[in-house]
């Protein structure tokens, strides 16, 4: 009882603090407050505007970057020249935050959807990559073998044994991109474009100092971040691939 | 190119750089024909280059000399006409049963394909799996898919490297023939690497031996038995003793007669120079067939393997019934053994074996109750049997020396009837299939045989002999403890408290005390002698420093008591210490056989139920085998009626160990011991528990009656 119920309590507690602590405060919006404003929000319409715009610039980066990403990250992990070769500058790049390449993005791209696309690109990029090219690595001799010894070879091994196999841990990497991606649009959108959910959260502490607008922001992205982290967990219970995380889920 | 083989090596050499960058030779000249539809077994020692040889003939290695040849022509990499199957598994774990099998077979017309399927699902009997995924079987399952993607794909030649190696044992015996089975309806040739000598003998109709790495051919042996083959065939031990010693595993001289004229070709003792020169090898024919003669084998309705408690008390109650029983016990007896305490609950037992007036006449030291010594060392527990002298014959029992008492019950064995045989060594318990069939066993320094019998009774104690060889044995880590004890002569006899008359002159009580990290035993004997032990958690034991008897005497000085009683006495034998790892096996039965005494569990010896409980298993065992013997079925479904009487009472010996130890963890006296001090009806329900009447009294009901119930 109390272990289905924990994770509510928690969040009924933590309404609870913010209320107690905010009712004094003139800025600091009380949860109230907040669910006002997401109400007015929504009765402009300008909220699904948001919400929309920074899916858009997610799902074309993001769906862009995995596109590119797999294949990038299978040859590189099925042939040993070419990681030697490709490794060293992707594990350079790697570690620049996308937030660094804010400046460099505008200064090529303006301040268009252009812009934070490009971010959000190389952002989700990277972890698809290296996931791949280690679920690669970790594909077991003995499924090549076999495959080998039932006559495949070339491109269709790769089509039915060695993606199958990396699979899983390409998802993960797509679940972890996906979670980055959302990070930075919000990012992306609070400096180089006036639409989005981070245009709303800035804007709206420029416009008038509406904090409630601000938390109202913020908990829209924690809610959506949540919901596309769940859609990404339901990939990892498919069959083809449950194998791989255990089957005690 | 003559087509009369199937597979062909020819002078096959092959090796691996190392890490130091040399070159490490696997395989040396080897060259091995196989006809159509033969099975050849490869055995050697492990690491002897075995399985590159197979990777050779499926094409994922090559020769750095010599050819791999399949139907006359050169292997030069994997194809669907030679299948690898290896224990590691390679069911895509991404397609469900019917996909991986279909594709096996994918180039093929569809009503092709699906009539394949249809056939093979039969045939592994994974009818009703069709659209399972490989993560819900279970690994016998999953080895029989890997079987039928293979034949799936009609291959020429099946290789196959340790294919069960990662099976229990059971479900590898069973595999076994399940693939004889397949290959008696849809013949293959067949090579298959493994270390298992049985398997070979088993499948093989030919078992090649390979030398210690560089693997190169040692010697050939041919097996013309028919199948089903019975591995108790002499023949067939004689052949596996044979093969074994090519290996280097027997030291046995049971082939004194014959050595001469079965010397395989390619002898042993190639001298270096022989090795390095390219030796072509026909191998067929090669050592004479081995003929399956008409020599005599004991045959015994029933084997008891060790001669105990629980192997005399089995042997004894089915020798009285008229079966004919064979116990061979390793120990010429009496064999030194510890002073041990016994429960009154062993009166029926020694009237159900007819040795009572025996024992009796013995005059062992009268034991009459328990004494605790509780952890706060204040005030102690005495509980005497005489308290409640209804519930067993007699209101006592016997503190025993080991020795004698084991002696005297397998003489009683011997008298009633069964042919005890001291000092023979079971080598093996003889298995076919999953059903025991007999055993190979012979005087100690001697060859063993083949005795046969519809059912085995492992008595082996803690050696576990089938638990171990089939997995059975599941030790229990939060009971592992470790003994040192000794005797002493002289110590203290404390007798009976004064409160209660004694049942007997010089009656005493079995000592309990508790110490740090444990407890200490002092169990009174005759000749003014003391069996005293301490048992200790192994966690700490292991952090006392020191030589067995330092942490012997470290113990000892922890119980004021205990150090008190023995500070006049001299210690009579060396420290012994043996590990106490408590075990409850995961099953006591199977088709011919049973688990009895400490073969089939094991408890910390607090509550002195160890040989009581073992004459109980074997008198239980015994009455079960009897119900068998008179339906002449000894499988496991009536075997199981066995296993349910015992594992009742057994469990609770369990549980009653696992609270005495939280008391002590905790260091306090437990509700039910300080309790049992003030309540009458709460200490006659203990004290009868503790004396070994575990159906007579619900051990939940009475912690339930405590609020002990944790």
């Amino acid at each position: 009882m109390l272990k289905r119920l924990g994770p509510y309590l928690i969040v009924v507690l933590f309404i609870g603090v913010w209320w107690m602590s905010a009712s004094g405060s003139v800025i600091f919006p009380t949860p109230l407050q907040v669910l006002t404003g997401i109400a007015e929000l929504a009765r402009q319409g300008t909220l699904m505007q948001h919400v929309s715009a920074s899916l858009f610039r997610v799902s074309i980066g993001y769906g862009l970057a995995v596109l590119l990403a797999v294949p990038v990250g299978s040859v590189m992990g099925w042939y040993p020249g070419m990681y030697r070769a490709l490794n060293p500058m992707v594990q350079l790049l790697r570690p620049i935050s996308p937030i660094a390449w804010i400046p460099l993005s505008i200064l090529w791209f303006g301040v268009g959807d252009l812009s934070p696309i490009f971010l959000i690109f190389l952002s989700s990029f990277f972890p698809v990559v290296v996931s791949t090219v280690a679920g690669v690595h970790l594909v077991e001799q003995q499924y090549i073998r076999a495959g080998q010894n039932f006559g495949l070879s070339g491109p269709a091994l790769y089509r039915q044994v060695i993606f199958p196999a990396a699979l899983p841990s390409i998802i993960t990497g797509m679940r972890v991109a996906l979670g980055v991606a959302w990070l930075v649009v919000v990012a992306a959108e609070m400096v180089a474009i006036n639409s989005g959910l981070g245009y709303l959260i800035i804007d709206s502490r420029n416009a008038g100092t509406r904090y409630d607008l601000v938390v109202a922001g913020m908990v829209i992205i924690g809610i959506i971040g949540f919901g596309l982290d769940v859609l990404m967990r339901r990939l990892e219970t498919l069959d083809e691939v449950r194998w791989r995380y255990g089957t005690g889920q | 190119m003559a087509q009369d083989s199937k597979v062909e090596l020819r002078a096959v050499s092959r090796s691996f750089p190392t890490n130091g960058g040399e070159l490490l030779r696997v395989v040396d000249d080897v060259s091995l024909t196989v006809q159509d539809g033969e099975f050849i077994a490869l055995v050697g020692p492990s690491g002897c280059g075995k399985s590159t040889i197979l990777n050779i003939l499926a094409g994922f290695d090559q020769p750095d000399s010599g050819s791999a040849l399949l139907d006359g022509e050169p292997v030069t990499g994997p194809s669907r006409r030679g299948i690898l199957i290896t224990q590691r598994g390679s069911v895509f774990p991404w397609m469900t049963v019917r996909s991986n099998l279909e594709f096996a077979a994918r180039e093929l017309p569809a009503e092709e394909i699906a009539r394949r399927f249809s056939y093979y699902i039969d045939f592994v009997g994974l009818r009703g799996f069709e659209d399972a995924w490989p993560h819900q079987l279970s690994g016998g399952m999953l080895q029989r898919v890997e079987v039928a993607r293979a034949l799936m794909a009609k291959p020429d030649v099946l290789f196959m490297d340790e294919p069960f190696g990662a099976l229990d044992a059971l479900t590898r015996i069973r595999m076994r023939g399940e693939l004889i089975e397949i290959l008696a309806r849809d013949r293959h040739t067949c090579l298959l690497v493994t270390h298992d000598v049985e398997e070979a003998l088993h499948l093989a109709d030919r078992i090649v031996v390979f030398s210690p790495r560089p693997a190169s051919v040692q010697a050939v042996f041919e097996v013309t038995a028919p199948h089903p083959r019975s591995l108790t065939h002499p023949a067939l031990v004689r052949l596996k003793e044979r093969v074994l010693r090519e290996l280097g595993l027997s030291t046995l001289d049971i082939l004194r007669d014959d050595t001469a004229a079965a010397a395989p070709s390619g002898a042993r003792s190639r001298t270096p120079e022989e090795r390095v020169a390219p030796a072509p090898l026909s191998v067929r024919p090669a050592s004479p067939p081995v003929r399956i003669g008409g020599e005599a084998v004991e045959q015994f309705d029933v084997v008891v393997v060790g001669g105990g408690p629980g192997g005399a008390s089995v042997s004894t109650v089915l020798a009285q019934n008229g079966l004919k029983v064979c116990v061979l016990e390793r120990e010429h007896f009496p064999r030194p053994h510890v002073g041990e305490s016994l429960l009154p609950a062993i009166w029926e037992l020694f009237d159900r074996l007819g040795v009572t007036a025996e024992i009796e006449a013995e005059g062992f030291t009268v034991k009459q109750g328990i004494s605790f010594t509780l952890p706060d060392q204040s005030r102690d527990l005495q509980l005497l049997i005489s308290e409640y002298p209804e519930y067993f014959p007699r209101p006592y029992t016997y503190h025993v020396e080991r020795a004698r008492f084991d002696e005297i019950l397998l003489h009683n064995a011997r008298d009633k009837g069964a042919m005890v045989r001291e000092g023979w060594t079971v080598r093996d318990v003889l298995f076919q299939g999953d059903r025991a069939v007999g055993v190979l066993a012979g005087p100690n320094d001697a060859e063993p045989h083949p005795i046969l019998a519809p059912m085995v009774v492992d008595a082996t104690g803690q050696a576990c002999l089938l638990s171990r060889k089939l997995g059975w044995r599941r030790p229990d880590p939060a009971l592992n403890k470790v003994s040192h004890y000794a005797c002493f002569e002289g110590g203290h006899r404390p007798g009976i408290s004064e409160a209660e008359p004694e049942i007997a002159p010089g009656a005493q009580t079995t000592g309990v005390h508790t110490i740090d990290g444990g407890w200490i035993w002092y169990i009174p004997l005759r000749n003014d002698m003391v069996s005293v032990g301490a048992v200790l958690d192994a966690r700490y034991d292991s952090g006392v420093r020191g030589s067995p008897q330092a942490r012997f005497d470290h113990a000892l000085q922890s119980s004021p008591v205990v150090a008190g009683w023995l500070a006049g006495a001299r210690q009579k034998t060396e420290v012994q210490t043996i590990s106490n790892i408590s075990y409850l096996n995961d099953r006591f039965v199977g088709n011919g056989f049973a688990l009895i005494g400490d073969a089939s569990m094991f408890v910390d010896p607090i509550f002195s139920s160890g040989v009581t409980m073992a004459m109980r298993s074997g008198v239980f065992a015994a009455e079960t085998i009897l119900e068998c013997a008179r339906a002449n079925d000894y499988s496991v479904k009536r075997l199981e009626a066995y296993e349910a009487r015992i594992r009742l009472p057994m469990s609770r010996i369990f549980k009653m160990i696992y609270n005495w130890y939280t008391i002590l963890e905790k260091k306090e006296a437990g509700d039910l011991f300080i309790r049992a001090r003030q309540i009458p009806f709460l200490r006659e329900r203990f004290l009868v528990l503790l004396s070994g009447g575990y159906d007579r009294v619900d051990f939940e009901s009475l912690l339930a009656l405590t609020g002990d119930d944790r």
